[in-house]
């Protein structure tokens, strides 16, 4: 079960395509398409040869109280810009007022990614109840 | 048979060893994420020698090379396990010794290859059907003129737009997969991975998309194995269809067999139709969006400095990918990385110079009106937008009609 369950957090669902297209679906240009694969820019390091490669395993999200969850994630990076710092896990806590940005997993890392980026602590959501806890999107309870 | 025992003619027994070899080295080192890993240890044993080669070589300066898919480097490594296979069989040939013991060194990289080619056809195959790799495409898409987007964007974002097809293709290969694990029905599995990677590889080819070597192993891959299948490989001396004896897990007991297929099975479920099933979202396209992701017209644009923003923008489209894109009136597209932080109501763009501009932001529910505001250094930049009703638009109807008549 608990292999289950890491495997599962580990195969994070995710648009998969070629950088190209992945740069090209978000009207990027050629000119800025270089400059992306460089320093690798906007999550074109999570696509290639048409597949999701996976780079940030969210491990685990944990419920304190009723405004707060902590997220315990993973960042391994295998073609890193050289400006990447590369953490081995980091806790981060989101507490705030609204749940709509923190539907899927992907708006999860985004924020984890930028709250790291900017060494900064993001107030986020207001309400446990309906997020997704084991770190999936579940569809939203009634 | 030959002195040696052996069915295979020894004359092609070194060629079909060397084949072989190359294909498992390309399995092993191409990093399409097999296993994990896979990435970091190719990086690790070829990339400097790989950049070497290319500046020697080939004279090529790389600004950052990497090895991706059809990236230069990429090709590169592809060149250089030619002479490596060479020489890795050469090594085996000499430790093997009997071409006996050489038939079944084959026989097991013959099984390796089909675990690879299977892995792929379910990998590919379960992407599909989840709708995770031809995604509906998003309203920028939609509303970027058909003339203006570049044939593999056009290819992706068009098949995106059905999902019954993109599960016909993903269940295809699922299927193809699932037929190369049973040994009397690998024939057939082997035959339909052949068609399959031919579409494939022509798409890629045609529309340049960026998985060409790759999809073009896949289809040497199949050629060769079904070639195998039938004993035109070998040259074997019993080469009937009936009587050939196809490759098999027989240098192993049976149960060593049947739990390496079980644990494959299982493996593929777990990592690639579980998750999806779990969430209960079998196609992708249906996850929660945020609900100002869209598409938008803007209807009013003030800005008191003349010197920026020289186009005026006729369109606002915010991807569910967290970008937002504008639109100006020549239909030029301009997009920055999006983050928005509704505690502040205000929208972060990052630019390609990794430079910040923020937006205050206010949206009217009343009369689904978006207004982005921004003030720096005295300079006011204000665009209202009203959004468009993108999800009516035509390509993404699922629309369907036997006759052609009938309205």
């Amino acid at each position: 079960m608990v292999f289950i369950a890491v495997v599962s957090l580990v195969a994070t669902p995710a648009f998969s395509q070629t950088k190209k297209i992945w740069h090209k679906s978000h009207s990027g240009s050629n000119t800025t398409f270089h400059r992306s694969l460089q320093h690798n820019l906007f999550g074109i390091e999570y696509s290639d040869f048409g597949l999701k490669q996976l780079k940030i395993n969210v491990e685990s999200i944990r419920k304190i109280n009723d405004t707060c969850v902590v997220i315990y994630y993973h960042r391994y990076s295998t073609q890193k810009s050289k400006n990447d710092p590369k953490p081995s896990s980091i806790q981060m806590y989101f507490y705030g007022h609204n749940l709509n940005t923190l539907q899927n997993r992907e708006q999860v890392l985004e924020w984890v990614i930028y709250s790291e980026s900017n060494g900064r602590q993001i107030e986020i959501m207001n309400s446990t109840e309906n997020f997704p806890i084991e770190g999936f999107p579940f569809k939203p309870r009634k | 048979m030959s002195e040696t025992g052996s069915n295979i003619n020894p004359r092609r027994t070194h060629f079909v060893f060397a084949v072989y070899v190359y294909l498992i080295l390309f399995c092993l080192f191409i990093p399409v994420g097999f296993f994990p890993f896979q990435q970091e240890i190719t990086d690790f044993v070829f990339k400097n020698l790989l950049v070497f080669l290319s500046e020697t070589v080939f004279r090529l300066q790389l600004a950052d090379p990497q090895i991706s898919s059809d990236s230069t480097l990429l090709y590169i490594l592809a060149t250089l396990l030619l002479p490596v296979s060479v020489v890795v069989t050469l090594l085996l040939s000499f430790l093997s010794g009997k071409n006996i013991a050489k038939e079944k060194i084959i026989d097991l990289l013959f099984m390796l290859l089909l675990l690879h080619l299977s892995w792929s056809m379910f990998n590919y195959g379960a992407n599909k059907i989840f709708k995770l790799q031809f995604y509906s495409p998003e309203p920028n898409i939609l509303y970027t003129p058909f003339g203006k987007l570049d044939k593999d964007i056009l290819y992706w974002s068009t098949i995106g737009t059905s999902y019954s097809y993109s599960l016909f293709l993903g269940l295809a290969e699922v299927i193809a997969g699932s037929l190369l694990l049973f040994k009397r029905l690998r024939r057939v599995g082997l035959l339909l991975c052949f068609f399959l990677s031919v579409n494939i590889f022509a798409i890629n080819l045609c529309f340049d998309i960026s998985v060409k070597l790759y999809s073009g192993f896949l289809l040497l891959a199949s050629v060769v194995m079904i070639l195998h299948e039938k004993g035109f490989l070998t040259g074997s001396q019993r080469c009937k269809l009936v009587n050939h004896s196809a490759p098999d897990w027989s240098f192993t007991k049976p149960y060593v067999k049947h739990f390496i297929h079980l644990a494959f099975v299982s493996l593929i479920f777990i990592i690639y139709f579980l998750p999806a099933i779990r969430s209960g979202y079998l196609n992708q396209d249906e996850t929660p969006r945020h609900p100002l992701s869209g598409a938008y017209t803007v209807t009013n644009m003030i800005t008191s400095d003349s010197t920026r923003m020289a186009q005026h923008i006729k369109n606002i489209f915010i991807h569910r990918q967290n970008f937002l894109i504008f639109q100006s009136d020549n239909d030029a597209m301009q997009d920055y990385k999006l983050l928005i932080d509704e505690s502040e109501k205000k929208f972060i763009l990052t630019d390609y110079d990794l430079r910040q501009t923020e937006f205050n932001y206010q949206y009217s529910a009343a009369d689904s009106t978006l207004t982005l505001a921004h003030l720096k250094a005295g300079h006011e930049f204000t665009l209202v937008a009203r959004a468009l009703n993108w999800q009516k638009l035509p390509a993404l109807q699922n629309s369907f009609h036997f006759t052609m008549d009938q309205p």
